[in-house]
């Protein structure tokens, strides 16, 4: 009701859009996914459930509400791989995940027995260097925001014996942030993954990384063992297993074929040593300017500013009527308030000086 | 040579209010297009024109106001509002005094600073019968054009400025801050009517040889307030367009007494508006009759007249609620705040 002057926003010259992105880094140590709340296999901020068809990784014990759900992990492999049979464990269960990862993330060919993409090594599509068995980590909406941002995604693992450990960097060194090193498919831009110790020009890519849908595919010949083609300096043939009470010891093949999907991502996260990426928001802004001519605003109906009716900032007539901003009220044309800003402090406002105040409403 | 300081770019971040928000979710956009500044946080009595360090720190304290984070809701951002004014040499500006002279009659006088509206007939009876036997100023019934009504007096409460009509010219009428026009908001779950002075009715004018009424405004002119809607800026409540009546009463010619014999503004005075209110349906039920429940949800039911009204008169029993009713200027943007207690006999 208090409001009686209005000054109008020029749609055409008072209005402008703008779009940021926002990038924050997002450092994730193996630690947290693997031994930090409990004894491995059973840590408090590690989800399985009974369909037993992926794994939940929380950054605090799922059960407080503190917790965020940072990613899940799950296994999968094609239905064409020499560890997809009849005796294997989950098997259905493992070629399910991998043709539904692939499915929403690479689409379909007509080049295929079953019309579904499949992963490949590299960013052509062609059908060489598949990539069968496959390790997904599906990341939460929470830590990816809009998109990963090209260029940024690293995975550390450890590889080899647990006796005598390598380590192995997966990196999209290849992509950058305007594309290129990127493939568009059904699931939006992928990067592939490489080795960041091997610069040769016949490195193998290890993995790939979706960045709006935020899901890494990690071949588990990074993990090589038996019958797995392996990268090119794997230590091998490793334990990707060891063995534990309950947990007998298993090769990576052993494990494709042997171990459910929870325990195969168990091992997986014990073999995690870092993952970091950089996030992207995108902000959509809109820009009012708000221009305060030297002739308005100059006086206000606070009750303060007068005192038995006196204006209390004059001293006599002659002075410049002064005002003090603190609040611009954005209105539409039924006169609703619809969007506030405030300033960080008070603006004073005399008939000397006009004023644009920049007012940015994100979307 | 220095570099200009250019630190005081001013980019603000603006936040959705709740109505910018149902806006925005009910797909229509929200279309902004126009602005009004406020200044909500600013005490203009921290204005020190007397700093002995001159002119440049007249305003320092003001300037260190702390300012409040914006907030969604939409009456706690600008309650007041930056004026605009063509003329720069304004040094007063008009507010409402409220005016309780009874030689008028009608004037209203709160009772314990509130202004007491009875709910119903029986209610007033009570009323007069009882603790407001020896006031009758204080009795105001709901939707009735003979009791009492809220009066305010809008002109500049200076002494400074002698009351007369030239006065009057200068200070008001030649510089554009005649007030013809008021805006009174009342919250639509007590109030659904709001009763004022029409445009062309009675002024308030004294005989400046005698100094008696020559003219005024009585409850009898009150007429029905047209309904603008829903009150922009405040939740519940609905807003009303008011007029008043011309404010005439300037100091006599060599009478015995004043001015102020009617008159509660020491300055010219502009205008004097008088108000009555209908409460919404339900409220006004007898004792017999059912009690709404918005008595009980947002009064108090079953109050001594102690606790209605701070004397123990009588032994009746009381519902109430407390509401308030804004009352603004729409030429000078002047505000009072009205509190009205909705009294309706329980027992």
């Amino acid at each position: 009701m208090a409001v009686k002057n209005y000054e109008s926003i020029d749609s055409t010259n008072d209005i402008t859009n703008t779009r940021t992105l926002l990038h924050e880094a997002i450092p994730l140590t193996g630690t947290i996914v693997s031994g930090t709340y409990g004894t491995f296999r059973s840590e408090r901020n590690i989800k399985n459930y009974t369909h037993g068809q992926f794994q939940s990784v929380y950054d605090y014990p799922f059960l407080s509400s503190s917790a965020n759900h940072i990613f899940d992990i799950t296994l999968g492999y094609d239905e064409s791989s020499p560890f997809s049979g009849s005796t294997s464990v989950q098997n259905s269960k493992k070629i399910n995940m991998y043709n539904q990862f692939a499915q929403v993330l690479l689409g379909y060919t007509s080049s295929n027995s079953d019309g579904i993409r499949k992963f490949e090594n590299d960013l052509t599509l062609d059908g060489n260097g598949y990539m069968k068995e496959v390790f997904f980590v599906s990341f939460s909406r929470l830590l990816v925001k809009d998109q990963i941002k090209k260029g940024t995604f690293s995975m550390t693992f450890q590889t080899g014996a647990f006796t005598t450990p390598s380590q192995i960097t997966l990196s999209d060194r290849s992509a950058s942030v305007n594309g290129d090193g990127t493939l568009n498919t059904d699931g939006g831009d992928y990067g592939v993954l490489y080795d960041s110790n091997i610069l040769t020009s016949n490195n193998k890519g290890l993995g790939a990384i979706f960045y709006q849908a935020g899901i890494a595919v990690i071949t588990a010949s990074v993990f090589a063992s038996g019958s797995i083609a392996k990268a090119a300096n794997r230590h091998a043939p490793v334990d990707f297993n060891p063995a534990e009470p309950g947990y007998p010891r298993r090769s990576m093949t052993g494990s494709l074929t042997g171990s459910t999907i929870s325990s195969s991502c168990d091992a997986f996260r014990r073999r995690l040593v870092n993952l970091s990426f950089n996030n992207t928001t995108e902000i959509n802004s809109k820009i009012y300017f708000c221009r305060v001519p030297h002739n308005k605003f100059n006086y206000s109906s606070n009750p303060t500013y007068v005192s038995s009716s006196k204006i209390v900032v004059k001293n006599q007539s002659t002075d410049n009527p002064v005002s003090y901003i603190t609040t611009v009220g954005l209105y539409n044309d039924s006169n609703q308030l619809v969007a506030v800003a405030k300033l960080s402090e008070p603006l004073k406002k005399d008939p000397t000086n006009d004023i644009t105040l920049r007012v940015r409403l994100d979307y | 040579m220095a570099f200009l300081d250019n630190s005081g770019d001013i980019i603000l971040d603006a936040v959705l209010t709740e109505t910018g928000r149902k806006l925005l979710s009910s797909g229509g956009g929200i279309r902004i297009s126009k602005f009004a500044l406020g200044d909500d946080e600013i005490n203009y009595g921290l204005f020190d024109k007397n700093h002995p360090s001159g002119s440049a720190y007249y305003d320092l304290e003001i300037l260190q106001t702390p300012v409040f984070e914006a907030v969604s809701q939409i009456n706690a951002n600008i309650n007041y509002g930056l004026l605009t004014f063509a003329n720069k040499s304004i040094m007063y500006m008009p507010e409402f005094v409220q005016n309780t002279k009874d030689n008028a009659g009608g004037f209203a006088m709160p009772h314990q600073k509130l202004y007491y509206l009875a709910a119903n007939e029986e209610t007033a009876a009570a009323l007069r019968a009882g603790i407001f036997n020896t006031n009758p100023q204080k009795l105001i019934v709901a939707g009735a054009t003979n009791t009492a009504a809220v009066t305010y007096e809008l002109g500049i409460n200076s002494s400074e400025i002698s009351k007369n009509s030239t006065t009057k010219s200068q200070y008001i009428t030649n510089i554009g801050m005649t007030d013809n026009n008021f805006s009174v908001s009342v919250n639509g779950l007590f109030l659904d009517l709001v009763m004022a002075l029409p445009s062309n009715g009675p002024s308030y004018k004294n005989d400046l040889t005698t100094n008696s009424l020559a003219s005024y405004p009585s409850p009898a002119n009150l007429v029905n307030a047209a309904e603008r809607g829903k009150s922009k800026n405040r939740v519940n409540y609905r807003d009303f367009s008011a007029a008043a009546a011309q404010n005439e009463i300037f100091e006599p010619n060599g009478a015995s007494t004043t001015a102020s014999t009617f008159s509660v503004i020491s300055g010219p005075g502009s205008s004097l508006v008088m108000l009555n209110f209908g409460i919404a349906a339900g409220l006004q039920h007898t004792k017999d009759g059912t009690r709404d429940r918005k008595y009980t949800q947002y009064g108090k039911v079953g109050q001594t007249a102690k606790q209605t009204f701070g004397d123990a008169v009588g032994s009746e029993t009381y519902d109430f609620i407390d509401t308030t009713v804004y009352l603004s200027a729409n030429t000078t943007g002047a505000q009072i705040s009205i509190p009205v207690r909705i009294v309706r006999r329980a027992s």
